[in-house]
This record gives structure tokens, sequence and C-alpha cells, in this order.
């Protein structure tokens, strides 16, 4: 008998979930995010990006888990406050047993763990890849009002638009950059990356050369285009062929005869306040290349 | 002058002692045919008298290096593999392999190759690929190029197979040729007619020995032939030469 | 013979000028000539010297090695079915060459790459020559091949799996398919020593090879150390294979096509066969590379593609033939 009763319970919650998973998925694809009656008190993220904003911006014990990645020194910024989590390796299975009320994650996460999670009744909201440095304020704000956390994301959001009127200068050199990641990619125009660059006062010479978006650039086109700074990423632990074409001795030609190089860290890749500190860096390389550097 | 000698020869396969206590002797001018039942030894005999397979005892060819053995005996295996479309005067002028210093052939070696062809009279198969000729024509290919070889022995196995009644006489008639030239030639058969008419020595290998070595009169008696291969047979001197051909099997 | 050399040699040439003027970067010809004969650093001379040239060299050093390892196994067990790519050896070749990188030998000492590749090659090769047997039919060559490549493709997917690099997981697509995109001239110094070795071991075989047209007992009995010729040919097809394998990747069916093409040519004679695959394989090769750039630049295609959209026709031509013969 208890035990029937225990399952009626649970098919109790099931039928509330599922009521609100159809209000967030209605939500979502209006792009608000669901309106939860509740705030929620077991939040789990699986994304990177998703983890930084929800440390920065969760109330005291609302967030129980992050990615893995969040603990990798490498991509992630905020990589000693992961240690305060339970570490998550962003399979459907193991994020139900926490029994979450809401899943954060990113459009890239696969499809089926998405579906999954809400087939077990467990509310997902995905958060867009930031494009621009604005954006970061729309991915604030959209992470306010997921956690009901509005007051902080308002407090965090007029911080970071100081900060970035600080930087906003128009100087009077723009010297020439360029991205080069693994693979040969380079990010152009509508990227993050590609703002954190204009921002901190250069041009990217890839937009001169014609890429948009992300796009695979030969290494002909970065040997000609002789740029002021070739921007590379630092190459992971183990060996990867990838990542060899930033070793080419071409690059390191192009690198060796530059005073200054600059590498890309964990502030680049998602968009929060931390991109500022990316753009500050950057402006201090882009001072000394014009001989503006005190 | 001998060619070929082997002394307390014995070969053991898998454990098995497949020939024991050999003793020959071949010299210049022979022409020798070996002869027994399936399963007596005569392919093992002639391969391992050569090194191709372990074999215990003495062997004069063991004694020469591998390439001077190449210069003194020619070998035909029982296996006529020609792999590669080669022509026909490709495949003869590797007999010359032995000889040859680097990969041109010299005036000597095309002198070689041409008599062969001659021989075998295969001249007008001589820009042919190899692989096209028919069974026959390809089997004379390779005694060509055993005879370019230009050996003083030549060992063939069983070269005689599945040749039409005129290749198959001609065939034995170029041995006998190169008998009357001082060469000798050890070659393995089962045809006894043949063997009778054409060779001028016989060894008769059975019941994992040798059991009788000799000009053929002698070593072709009844006993003998009930004994090794249980067959009767009819043997006459007719004034065209001995005629032999097994009649009935004896059990 | 000489209307074979003469000709492949010319194409040979064309074809390394075609490649080092090809490229996304629009370079005039008289200013690429230019910036290749005079050095220094400007951005057009680092292209020529550090982009271009190495691609063109590796081409045809990688093109030759397979094409003549190719012909030396068909010539070996002769079986025109026979090529590296084939029968595992490139599969191993990567494998090792992965294991290397991915457990960081290959950062320890420069030539451990190549070396690995080689241990890797030398394994694949004896795994199907003793399932096969040295005079193995058709079928059981082609058995142990899959079995070999199969067994190779998937420890590398695994090895590849279990790195901690995000990258390393998709690089399978490389080392099966091949690719000389952004190589440098070090993968040039990197690969020319085994090569080196490798092509001296096969170029010595062509008398041994002729000699086995009549078979394995005939060879010996004319002189020819087989069991020598087998031990050179395993080591120089590891060590030509195993090189190229570590800076490009598998490529497959050049060691096929070529020699199949190329044989009535040369009439067939094995001896001949070397180094006409060995021409013919680097023609093909440079073909190959310079269409990659050409067909579709910016779907960075890879070598393996294009030689298995060629080979893989001409492999079930030749395996239709054999069977309407064996019947």
């Amino acid at each position: 008998m208890r035990r029937i009763w225990g399952f009626v319970r649970v098919s109790d919650r099931i039928n509330r979930f599922a009521a609100s998973v159809l209000v967030a998925g209605a939500g979502f694809a209006l792009g608000a995010p669901p309106a939860l009656a509740e705030a929620p008190s077991r939040v789990v993220s699986i994304n990177l990006c998703t983890d930084q904003l929800a440390m920065m911006l969760a109330d005291e014990g609302q967030l129980l888990s992050v990615s893995r990645i969040a603990y990798d020194r490498f991509s992630s910024p905020m990589a000693d406050e992961a240690e305060n989590y339970i570490k998550n390796y962003g399979q459907a299975e193991e994020v139900y047993m926490l029994q979450p009320d809401l899943v954060l994650a990113g459009v890239f996460t696969p499809a089926h763990t998405v579906t999954m999670l809400e087939n077990l009744g467990i509310p997902v909201i995905q958060f867009e890849i930031t494009k621009s440095i604005g954006g970061v304020r729309d991915q604030v704000a959209r992470m306010g009002e997921a956690l009901h956390r509005q007051d902080a994301a308002a407090q965090m959001i007029a911080d970071f638009d100081a900060r970035r009127a600080a930087l906003e200068a128009t100087p009077e050199l723009r010297p020439s950059a360029m991205l080069y990641y693994a693979n040969g990619y380079t990010s152009g125009e509508q990227t993050l990356a590609n703002e954190i660059l204009e921002l901190a006062g250069f041009r990217n010479a890839a937009i001169e050369a014609g890429y948009n978006w992300g796009m695979k650039m030969p290494l002909e086109v970065l040997a000609l285009s002789d740029p002021d700074l070739v921007i590379t990423t630092r190459p992971y632990p183990g060996g990867s062929r990838a990542e060899d074409v930033m070793a080419h001795p071409a690059v390191e030609a192009l690198k060796s005869t530059r005073a200054n190089t600059a590498v890309t860290d964990h502030d680049w890749i998602c968009g929060t306040p931390f991109v500022l500190r990316a753009v500050e860096k950057l402006a201090q390389t882009r001072r000394e290349i014009t001989g503006e550097a005190q | 002058m001998s060619l070929l000698t082997l002394t307390d020869f014995a070969v053991t396969l898998r454990d098995r002692t497949v020939l024991r206590d050999v003793t020959l002797s071949i010299g210049k001018g022979e022409f020798v045919g070996l002869i027994g039942p399936n399963g007596a030894g005569k392919t093992t005999l002639m391969r391992a008298a050569l090194g191709l397979i372990p074999g215990t005892g003495d062997s004069s060819l063991l004694a020469l290096s591998e390439r001077d053995r190449a210069k003194a005996v020619a070998w035909m295996p029982q296996a006529r593999e020609i792999a590669w479309p080669v022509s026909v005067e490709t495949v003869v002028m590797l007999g010359r392999t032995p000889h040859m210093v680097g990969m041109t052939p010299s005036t000597e070696d095309a002198a070689q190759v041409d008599a062969a062809l001659a021989q075998m009279e295969l001249q007008e198969f001589r820009h042919r690929p190899a692989t096209q000729l028919s069974g026959g024509e390809q089997a004379r290919v390779l005694i060509a190029r055993a005879l370019a070889q230009d050996t003083p022995l030549l060992m063939a196995d069983e070269p005689i197979a599945g040749l039409d009644p005129a290749h198959q006489i001609s065939t034995m008639r170029a041995f006998a040729a190169q008998a009357e030239q001082g060469k000798s030639s050890l070659v393995s058969l089962h045809d006894l007619g043949l063997a009778v008419r054409h060779c001028t020595r016989l060894i008769l290998l059975g019941e994992g020995r040798m059991i009788a070595d000799g000009p053929p009169a002698e070593v072709m008696t009844p006993e003998r032939l009930a004994q090794v291969f249980g067959i009767t047979a009819w043997y006459e001197n007719t004034d065209q030469g001995p005629v032999y051909q097994p009649l009935e099997v004896i059990r | 013979m000489m209307r074979v050399m003469l000709p492949l040699t010319l194409a040979i040439l064309v074809l390394f000028a075609t490649s080092l003027f090809i490229g996304p970067a629009r370079i005039g010809l008289g200013d690429s000539i230019n910036a290749l004969l005079e050095g220094g650093d400007s951005p057009m001379a680092l292209v020529m010297r550090e982009i271009r040239l190495p691609r063109a060299l590796l081409a045809v050093m990688i093109g030759a090695s397979l094409g003549l390892a190719g012909a030396a196994m068909q010539g070996y067990l002769r079986n025109p079915l026979a090529e590296p790519g084939l029968i595992g050896v490139s599969g191993s070749a990567a494998f090792g060459a992965v294991l290397s990188i991915q457990t960081g030998l290959a950062a320890g000492f420069a030539l451990a790459l190549p070396f690995s590749a080689l241990a890797g090659a030398l394994g694949g090769v004896l795994l199907v020559m003793l399932l096969a047997g040295p005079r193995g039919t058709s079928l059981t060559l082609i058995l142990a091949g899959i079995a070999v490549s199969a067994l190779a493709a998937a420890l590398t997917s695994l090895v590849l799996n279990l790195s901690p690099n995000p990258f390393a997981a998709s690089e399978i697509i490389f080392w099966m398919m091949g690719s000389l995109a952004d190589r440098s001239m070090t993968h040039v110094w990197l690969a020319l020593p085994l090569m080196g070795v490798g092509w001296l071991l096969l170029a010595g075989l062509g008398k041994g090879l002729d000699a086995l047209t009549l078979g394995e007992d005939a060879a010996q009995a004319m002189g020819i150390r087989v069991e020598r010729l087998r031990l050179m040919l395993i080591v120089g097809v590891a060590c030509v294979v195993g090189a190229g394998t570590a800076v490009a990747g598998a490529i497959g069916f050049v060691g096929l096509v070529v020699p199949h093409i190329l044989r009535p040519l040369v009439g067939a004679r094995p001896s001949r066969l070397l180094w006409a695959s060995a021409l013919g394989g680097a023609v093909m090769l440079l073909l190959a590379d310079i269409a990659v750039r050409v067909v579709l630049p910016e779907r960075d295609l890879k070598l393996g593609v294009l030689t298995a959209l060629v080979g893989a026709p001409l492999f079930l031509h030749l395996i239709l033939k054999l069977r309407r013969e064996r019947i």
C-alpha cells in the first residue's frame, strides 16, 4: 500500500512537470525562459558557458552541479569555483539521478540528451552561442530570468556596461590582427572573438580577406595577409594534429618577426563578463604594438 | 667427373623418414630417369639434394655456394608457374639469372637464349606473353629456360606430365640430346614406356629407399614391377627400340 | 623501358611545377618563381618555401614510395591485389603514429613519430604474412588484409577517443584518408631518412622478383635467397609506408592502381615495374593533390577520397577478372 501511495505521489509530480514542460516548450519557442511557478532550487548545468553564468548568478544552494569542463583550468575561468559543486558528465541518466528541477544546456548539447531529459519530465533551458559583446548582457539577463535572480543579473549588467564604457576608446592607430585556431579556423564577422578583437582596438584582417563567422582559412592567406598580430590558442594537453598547424613554420615565422604575441584563453570562450578581461589584456598588447604603452 | 653425388642420403619430413641410405653418383653424359610409385619420394629426393629442404648425409651440391650451385644444376619444379604475362623470351632469359651481372643481358646470355628457343622450337612464340600459350607450349618454354641456364646437370620433376605424345617424345629427345653433348639430366617420370625408351639409366625408388640403379633392362624386371608398382607389364626389345607397356594391376 | 620512364619523369617535373603554383593565395607565376629562388622572409617567399614546396616534395616522395612498395609486394606475393593499403600496412602505421603522438612519445624526440609508424607497419605486415602465408591465395590475402585493417582502425579510433584533447576524436579522418595540407619542411626531413632506407632496400629486389616469376622453388634453385628477399621486402615496405603515413596519414590504392596500369607497358617484368611504379606513383599523388586543391578548395577534400574514387572501381574490376580466371 505504501509503495502504491509513493507511486501516486511521483506520478503527481510528473504530471505537474509535464504541464510546466509544455509551458516551458511554448515559452522556449517564443524565446522567453519558462515561467516556473517558484524559483528552481536544484539546478544542474551541463554546458561550459551556462556553468559560468550559473555560478556567477545562482543563490546559495541553488546550483547543484556543473559540467566537468568547468573544472578544466584550460577552458574555464571559474575552475576553482567549480570545486564547490558536483561534477557531471552531461549524460541524461546521471543528471536525472540528481533530481534537478531545472537543467541548463547549450544549443549544441546533443539533441537526444535534451529530449531524453524532457521526456523524463525535467525542464531544460538552452542558451545560444554568444555572438557579440552586447549579447553578453542578453545572456546574463536570460540566466537571471531562469534562476529567478533578476536583481543580481541587473547588477551584473550594470557593472558590465560601466567597464565596457571605460574600454570604448577610438584609438588613432588600428593595427591588424588575425585569429588562427586549430584546423586553420578563424573568426570573422559576427563572432564574439571578433568583437573582443575590435573592442581592443584592432582591425580583423580576416574580415578584410572575406571571412565571416568561423571559417577555415588557408595558411597561405594568413601568410600573405601579414597581420601585425597573430592570435592563436594554447594547445590542449595530449597531442592533436589539428593544433599542429598553429605551430607550422609559416605561422612561427609570422609570430617571431613580431615583438608581440597573443593567445586566447578561457576568457574568450563564453559570453560572460570575463570577455572584458580578455579585451583589457588584448588592448594592452595593442598599446605595446602602437607604442602607446607607458 | 661426377655432377651429383649422394652418400648415405636420408630425408625426414614431419617425423617420418621418407628416404634413407640413398647413395648414387651421376656422371657426364647420362640421361637418368627417376621412377617409383606415388609417394616414393622422387620429388623429396631431388629437392633435398638441391638443398631446398633439409636432408642428412652428403650431397655434393650442398658443398657449393648457392651461386655456384645455380651454375651447376638447373631445377624445373613440378608446379609450372609463370606468374606474370611476360614474353617467352623473358622467361627463357630468366634462366640466365645466375650468370647475369646486373640487369642487362650480355651477348653470351642472348646467344644461350637463342639456342634454347631454337632447340625447343619456340622461335615463333618469342615475343608472345608466355601465359597465353597452351599447357604443352608453356612446358616447353620452361624447359627452354632450364636449357638456357647452361648447366652441366639438369634436374626436372615430371616435365612431360600432361603433354601430348609428340611433345612428350620430342622433350625426351631433347634431354637425350643433352646427354650426347656431355650434359646430364635427372628427370622424374611416371611414364615407364618413355623412361625405358629414352633414358640411359634408371633409378627406382620405393619402400623408403633406392631399390635399383642401372640400365633400364636390368632395373625393370617383372619381380621388381610386382613388388614396387604392383603391376604386370609387357617388355620387348623390338627393332624400333625397347617397348614397354604396363598391363594389369596385381592385388 | 625508356619509352615509359621518360614520359613519366617529364610528367613529374610538369606536375611538380604546377603544384608549386596552385594554392588559395593568388600569386602570379613570375612572382612565385622569384619568391622561391630569392628566399628571404617576405610573405610570398614564406608561402612558397614553407607551404607549397614541402607539399609538392611530399607528394613526390610519398607517391613514389607507395608505388614502389605496391609493385614490390605484388611481385613477391605474385598477386596483383597486394598493396600496403589493402593489406592493412598503412592502417597499422597510422596506429603506431597516433599512439606515439597520444602517449607524448612523439614530443620526446623528433624521429620518434616516423619510427613508431615504422613499428606499427612492421607489426601489420608481419601479421598479414603470418595469416595469409607467403604464398597466400587472393582470398586469404584479402581476408587477412581486412582483418588487420579493421583491427588497426579500431585501435586507432580507441586511442583517439581516449585522448584528453578534444580535437583528437575527429582526427581519425585524417589518419584513415590522408592529407598533405599544411605540411611543412619539418615533415619532409622527418620522413626522408626512413624513406631513403626503404627505397634502398626495395630497389635491390628487382632481380629476385623477376626470378620469382617462376615460383619460389625455381627462384631459390637459381641462387636467389628467397628468405632474405622476403625480409628486405617487409622491412623496406614498413620503412617506406611508415614514414609516409607518419606525416600524411594512410593513402590507399596508389600502390594498387599504378602497377596495374603500368604493368602492360613494361612487359609485366617485376624489376622494371619497380621503377615505373615509383615514377607513376609520384605522378598519381601529384595529380591527386592538385585535384584536391582545384576541385573543391574550400572543402578540404582528403587525398584518400580521390585515390579511393579511382582505385575502388579498379579494385573491383581486378577481383572480377581474377574470379573469372580462377573458375
